[in-house]
This record gives C-alpha cells, structure tokens and sequence, in this order.
C-alpha cells in the first residue's frame, strides 16, 4: 500500500504524452466510466491512471467494479444507450464483442504502437493492457518436490488436498485444454482432457469463484492447484506460502483487454485511459503489485515479479477460436460428468 | 349499488401503485425476455431442451428440495422462538427479536464465506461432525448438499422469524389460556390453537424463504462449488458465460410458471382455511 | 397462556438458545476474523491487529457507499411499504375476480434470480428510459422486490386482523378511513415494521441490480464491497461488516434503552 501511493504520486507528476494542450480542451468537464476488475488492482489504477488523466485534461475518469462475464451481459443488454463507456475483459469477452457489433474503432494512442500486433485488433477495436500466466499453484511448505507438468496432479500425496477452478471460469477451461495437451489430445480433441478430469475430480475441491483462491491455500487445506502466477504472488504477499510453477506443456495466458461500447461518445477520453493503462512506468507498478505481465515492450520489468510470471518462451498458445466455439458443449459435459 | 361502485374504486385506487410498479416494470420486461425464449422459428424448442432432459430436470428437483429443506429447517428452528419472542414478558424481548436480523446485516457474500471457513475438512463445524464418527475422518461439508443447506437456512431464518414473530404477536393470548383451562396441556394447547391461528403466518413464511431459497445464488455457489446444481446458478451459467439468454429465459420462465402455481395454490389451502374458520 | 416456566418452556428456550447459537456463529467468525493479522478470513484469527479497520475506515468509498446505501434502502423501504400495505389492503378486504392471480403475480419476483430481473430491467430501460439513470432507476428496481416482501409479511397480519372490529367502529359512526386508522392500524404495527426492516434490509444487501443498474459515482456499500471480495476476499470487507453490525448493535440498545426508559 505504502510503496504504492508513493510511486503514484511520483508518476502524477510526470508530464503525460498525450497531446496536452489540445486534449485538456477537448476533454475539460466530460466524464468517462470505465469498468474494473476490482480489488487492489482498481485502486492503484485509479490514482495511477484516471486520477492523472483527470488532473491533465481535466476529464473526470469513475471505475465500477465489474467482473468481465458480467461487464460483457451489461454491455449487451444496454448496447443501444451505454452507460459505461470503457469495458475491460479478461475472459477474451472482446472477441465476441467485436464480431457482436458492440465496439468502435479508437484513436491511436502514442503507447498503441509498442504493443505487438498479435495483443491488439488490426482495426483498433480492442487492445491488450495486461497479460496473465497460468501455471501449477502450491503450497512450498507442503510440497518438497515442486509440480513440473499437468500430469502430477495425480500424483498420490496429493489426493485431498486438489483443487481446481469450474469451467466457467477461464482457468478451469484452460486447465482442460492442457490436460488433454498432456495427456494427446488438444483443443480438438478434447477427450484426453476429460478422461484426465474425471480422474481429479472425485478428490478434488472444484470452486467457482476467483476469490475463493487464498481462502482453499490458506484454510482448505489445499496444496496444489491450477490457476494464474498473479495469485500466487498475492497470496504470497498476504503472508501464505503459494508458489507458482510453469508446466514443462507450457503456460496458458489470458489478456486484460479494454475495448470502448459502440454508442459511447467518449472513445477519446477512453483511449487516453487505455494510454495510461500502456505507461512503462504504469505496466511496471501493475506487475510488481498485482502480477499481471506488461504489454507495452518499452517496460523495464522489476526483477522480483519473476518468480510469479512464465517467460515468453514458455507460453502455450491456445487456439481460443475453437474453445470459444466449444464452450457450450464442454460446460455441459463438464456439469454432466465431472462436478457430479 | 352506490357503494359497491364506491369500493370498487377505493380498490382500484389502493392497487394503482402496485399495479403500475408491476406492469412496467416486472411485466413489459420479463416479457421482452420471455418472447427471447421462443424464437419464431422454434417457439418451443428451448422448453423442450429444459424439460425434456434428465440433467435439467434433476437440476429442478435439486433447487425445489432445497428450497423445502431450508423451509423445514428455518420453520422447526424459527417457530419455538419466534414464538417464545412473542410471548416473553422480559423487556428484552424487543432486543433479542432486533438481535435475530443481525445475519441480516452482513452481505450474503461475507457470511458464505464465513460458512466455508467452518465448513472446510479442518473448520470447527466439520471436526465437529468428524468427533461424533458419524463421518469418515476426512470429511468436509463444503461442497455438500447438507452445507448449503446449513449455510442458506442460517441466511433465511431471521426472515422466517420475523414473519412469524408478526403473526403470533396478533393471536390473542386469551385463546391459549382458554383451550388451557378446558384441560389441554401446553403441548397440545400450543399445537391446536397457536399454530392453527399463525398458520397463515406459516404458510407465508415458508413460502417467503422457499422462493428466497430457490433464487439465491451467492450461498449455493460459494459453498456448494461446482457440485451446486441448481437453477440459479445454471441461470447465472447460461446467461453470463455461455450468453445463452434465450434458454436462461426460458428456464426463468419456468421457475415464474412454478412460482404462480405454488402461489395460486397457497391462496387456495388459506381459503380454505378461512372457510373452516367461519 | 402457556408458562413459560414449564418444563416444556424450558425445551423452547433450549432451542431457542441453541437457535440463537447458529444464526450468530458466522458473525462471529467474521468479527473475529477481522481482527486477524492475516491478509485472508482466518479463524481461529491469527495475531491481533485493527488495521482492517484503518484500512476501511480510511477509504472514502466505504463510507460513501455506506450513505448511498442508506439513502437507497430507506427510499425503498418507505415506498414499498406505502405501495405494499396499499395493495395488501385492496387483496384481502375486497373481493373481485383475478384477486389470487394478482396476488400470485405480484408475489413472483422473489423467486427469480437477482440476475434475471437485472438483465431484463437493463433490456428495458436501454429502450425505454423511464427514469434517469442511476440512484431513482435503482430505487424503483428495488421496488420489485420490496413490494413482494412487504405483501407476504402484510397478507397474514391483514387476514387476521377481524374486519368485524372496523365494522363495528364505522356503525359506531367511524368513516371507513377514520376506522381503518382507529382500529386496524394500531393491530398492524408489528407486521409493519417486520415488513419495512425487510425491505430495507433486502435492499442494503441487493448486488446484481445495483451492479446493472448503479451509476459509477453513486455505488451502495455492496458494489464497494463486491469490488473488494472480487479477487480475494480481503478481511476490510469482514471490518466492515463487523462495524455493521456494532452499528445495529449501538441503535438497537439505544433505541430499547429508550423504550425502557
């Protein structure tokens, strides 16, 4: 908390690149509504981002917590008369977005440019500020010898003290995907993976809620459990013992994305924020206190969040055309056969 | 003739609110849902994908006998004090009623996690069962049918007592006492005269906590996890991740079909009651 | 009347006692926990520490949601009572066709999930904006819920209040109204206040509305609240209902120490 609010003060007073004296006049007295994953995550951008694109244009910047599934079902249902501008996803909610009609094109951004291509749309409809890594979450003081592969969740001693993310939250689909990777399947062939499932699941605690995460390490009695490494650093930092372990199948990712409704009028102001979100100095404080990966290749990463995200080269790269295509059916098998 | 038409009006006036509330707001929405569920196509099709599958319908039988165990549980537990409230003599008795709504206070969400912490293999409540060796020694009531029930009866009590409470306050005490005087003991007094006279008050208050039990969400899913089968949460599944709303409205559906029912034939066994009273 | 110092009294209380035991032991371990030097919900709470309360204290947006809430729930508490004890009135004093399916419709809200009236309600006022966004579209949303409380509360108490008393005072020479307020009314008391403190209280606690529905600048104390439980379930959230509770719990002595006075 402490270390935080000195280095958002520190950056407020920062010149922000953005093209000043022509935006303050633009944006002077408007007010945009972004979405936000919540927790400390919100607080730091809101001083770190919003507070400062309010002192330097003068356009107010309110964050609403809202959890992707849910921001997606609002931005449906209120398509034709918006009421939040900024909508940030995590659970790759802006594909469908996109290709539902939902979004508009932003204006380039300085900071736009020094994301890679595969993190953003070729149109501008959406654009990637963050990026998570899955891997194999455990308790060190319980387990000597660290997970290396999505096969050691069989591994004996381990009975009992599982747990595992339903479906409908990304991670449990992901952990799926790479169960059938491991085990011969893939994404196509999705088999492997529920065969791999249904083996886990009768000693397994299967959990639904993201918050759930320290609460199972911390008083469940869990040891092991396939989730992101920003987890596992939180929970470090709240004093229990998780560490993280990127599975020799590669570690699945997912991207923290803002895209902007199709009717807001402050897509502008947006792409400002978004701009913000891109600030090497913003990404830098984001992955040291939240976890979550920069995108913006200009930012010097801080050398302790190491330990907590996978290495470029080790990502796993899943085909989320056809798991989004799939995720009906899979959610309905997984319902039927595996949290029975 | 005069003043049929004059009752009829004061009727009409005092029902305005409600029915306008009603109308534009539950009625034109819900309906804009419901025309959803039936596409022009196949108008019927989601229904019959709900009802004409085993999975679905088992998930209906799980949330309806939630929500008459949590009814069973909130009544046999909130009747003796609800009723002992009402009957105290002690001054305080006004403060331990206002001390039953404390669950209220705190957010669904914070006291399921309350629940969990107890509820987990090494929480207080599951060594608690572990000790009694009904159980094996690894047993856990997160994730069970039971917990929930446990957790959601806890969050609905204080409904069912204070619907109560409001019921038995009006029974006149005199009552009691007579059947006790023509030599019935307090058992039996209790039992044919209270309970007869509250039983609107009953049938209302189960009837409060079993639609509550059947809508909720945060309760089930937290401490059930993924092995919670029920409509809410495949309502809340088919809505927000599958963005499936032409069956998560015909599902909703279903629950107002069940819903008006189960109503309708409330209204009726209370008519009868009435009818028994004349 | 039964004695309560029967030996059958005595097993009432029991139960009583035991009942009590079971509605207040998670608060208990919330309160506790937020005691807890962790950084999670940990009970028995481990280490002593207040600053969970320092936290929650210190962020504005607890207290300003806390008065949002309050605003909110007590706007809508005072409605639904005003328009729920208005048509229970009307559904068990006069007769007239269609009255159990009235009775039935307008009690079936509850049964819904909070998601679906959220999602429908955010359908309809995107297309019909009826109320400006924001706090008044959250309060008549809440309405639909509300009503439905006060109308199953109501309903009973209604049903046995003798209409044969309010006759009596009108052929004593009481006008309807004056009857209603004379005789009927103060028998009602009971049920009104459960019926209002359900009301609020739903309201004070109503996330998926408030979530569809809320404006950003004006979040109740449960958006506030659901934000901070969203990746962890930080002890501020369990401060902060501990301190609700202390609240209750100052208003409640105050307001029987009055009574008793």
């Amino acid at each position: 908390m402490r270390r935080r609010s000195v280095l958002g003060a520190g950056l407020g007073a920062a010149a922000l690149p953005l093209a000043g004296a022509r935006a303050q006049q633009r944006f002077a007295g408007r007010e945009v509504v972004a979405t936000a994953f919540g927790g400390p995550s919100q607080d730091m951008l809101q001083r770190m981002v919003f507070d400062r694109v309010q002192r330097e244009t003068g356009a107010r910047g309110t964050q609403t917590p809202l959890l992707s599934a849910n921001a997606f079902a609002r931005m449906r249902a209120e398509a034709q008369a918006p009421q939040i501008d900024l909508f940030m996803f995590s659970g790759g909610q802006h594909v469908q977005a996109k290709a539902d009609g939902l979004t508009q094109a932003l204006p380039a951004q300085p900071h736009f440019a020094n994301v890679p291509a595969n993190l953003k749309d070729p149109e501008g409809h959406w654009i990637a500020w963050g990026l998570v890594t899955e891997g194999i979450l455990y308790r060190p003081d319980k387990v000597p010898n660290p997970p290396k592969s999505y096969r050691d969740f069989f591994r004996p001693e381990f009975a009992g003290h599982i747990a595992f993310p339903h479906i409908t939250n990304g991670y449990g689909t992901d952990f799926l995907v790479m169960l059938a990777r491991a085990h011969g399947g893939d994404e196509r062939n999705i088999n492997p993976g529920f065969d791999a499932l249904k083996r886990i699941a009768p000693r397994a605690n299967i959990f639904r809620s993201a918050a759930e995460v320290q609460t199972l390490f911390a008083s469940g009695d869990i040891w092991i459990m396939p989730y992101d490494g920003a987890s596992a650093m939180r929970s470090t930092n709240m004093g229990i013992p998780v560490a993280y372990a990127v599975p020799e199948e590669g570690a699945p990712y997912v991207l923290l994305v803002g895209c902007v409704a199709r009717r807001s009028r402050n897509a502008d102001i947006a792409a400002a924020i978004l701009n913000g979100h891109l600030e090497p100095e913003v990404q830098a404080a984001i992955a040291k206190d939240v976890g979550w990966a920069p995108v913006n290749t200009a930012t010097q990463l801080p050398a302790d969040v190491a330990p907590f995200m996978a290495p470029t080269d080790k990502l796993a790269h899943l085909d989320r055309d056809v798991i989004n295509a799939s995720r009906p059916a899979w959610t309905d098998r997984f319902n039927r056969e595996i949290s029975r | 003739m005069h003043a049929s038409a004059r009752r009829g009006l004061v009727a009409a006036g005092l029902l305005a609110p409600a029915a306008l509330v009603f109308a534009l707001l539950f009625i034109w929405p819900q309906l804009g849902l419901f025309l959803q569920s039936m596409p022009p196509g196949a108008p019927l099709a989601q229904y019959e994908r709900f009802l004409g599958d085993s999975y679905y319908l088992g998930v209906l039988g799980n949330s309806l006998l939630l929500g008459l165990c949590v009814t069973l549980v909130t009544l046999v537990l909130g009747f003796p004090l609800a009723f002992l409230l009402a009957r105290a003599e002690t001054r305080w008795a006004g403060l331990l009623l206002l001390l039953t709504s404390f669950p209220l206070w705190v957010s669904a969400v914070v006291r399921s996690f309350a629940w969990m912490v107890l509820f987990f293999r090494n929480g207080v409540a599951s060594r608690l069962l572990q000790s009694t060796g009904l159980v094996e020694s690894n047993f856990q009531l997160i994730g069970t049918f039971a917990g929930v029930v446990i957790a959601l009866a806890q969050v609905l009590l204080p409904i069912m007592i204070v619907t109560l409470y409001a019921v038995i306050r009006g029974i006149d005490r005199d009552l009691e006492h007579a059947a006790m005087s023509l030599g019935a003991s307090p058992v039996v007094a209790l039992w044919l005269v209270t309970i007869r006279l509250a039983r609107g008050g009953i049938l209302a208050g189960s009837l409060l906590v079993f639609s509550l039990s059947v809508s909720a969400f945060a309760t089930p899913s937290l401490v059930g996890g993924a092995r919670a089968h029920f409509m809410a949460v495949t309502i809340y599944e088919q809505t927000l991740e599958l963005l499936d709303w032409p069956f998560s409205a015909a599902i909703a559906a279903i629950l107002l079909a069940i819903s008006i029912s189960v109503a309708l034939t409330y209204g009726r066994l209370l008519g009868d009651a009435k009818e028994q009273a004349r | 009347m039964i004695s309560l110092r029967s030996p059958f009294g005595w097993v009432l209380r029991l139960m009583a006692v035991l009942t009590f035991i079971y509605l207040l032991g998670p608060l208990f371990v919330i309160v506790a926990a937020s005691f807890s030097d962790t950084g999670y919900l940990a009970f028995p709470p481990q280490g002593l520490s207040l600053r969970w309360y320092r936290q929650a204290l210190g962020d504005v947006r607890y207290l300003n949601g806390f008065f949002v809430s309050l605003r909110l729930a007590g706007t809508v508490a005072v409605l639904s009572l005003l328009i729920g004890t208005a048509a229970a009135v009307a559904l068990t004093r006069f007769r007239f066709p269609g009255r159990a399916l009235l009775e039935a419709i307008f009690l079936s809200p509850l049964v819904l999930p909070g998601l679906v009236l959220a999602v429908a309600l955010t359908l309809f006022y995107a297309a019909h904006p009826v109320a400006p966004p924001g706090l008044p579209r959250l309060v008549i949303s809440h309405l639909l819920v509300g009503v439905p409380l006060v109308l199953r509360v109501m309903l009973p108490v209604l049903k046995r209040v003798d209409p044969a008393l309010e006759e009596a005072a009108q052929n004593l020479g009481a006008s309807p109204l004056h009857a209603f307020f004379l005789v009927t009314l103060p028998a009602l008391k009971p049920g009104l206040f459960a019926a209002a403190a359900l009301a609020f209280i739903f309201s004070f606690d109503e996330v998926e509305m408030a979530l569809f529905l809320g404006s950003a600048r004006d979040a109740p104390l449960t958006v506030v609240l659901y934000g901070a439980a969203q990746m962890q379930m930080d002890p501020t959230v369990a401060a902060v209902s501990a301190m609700l509770i202390l609240l209750a719990l100052i208003l409640m002595v105050a307001q029987q120490a009055y009574a008793n006075r």
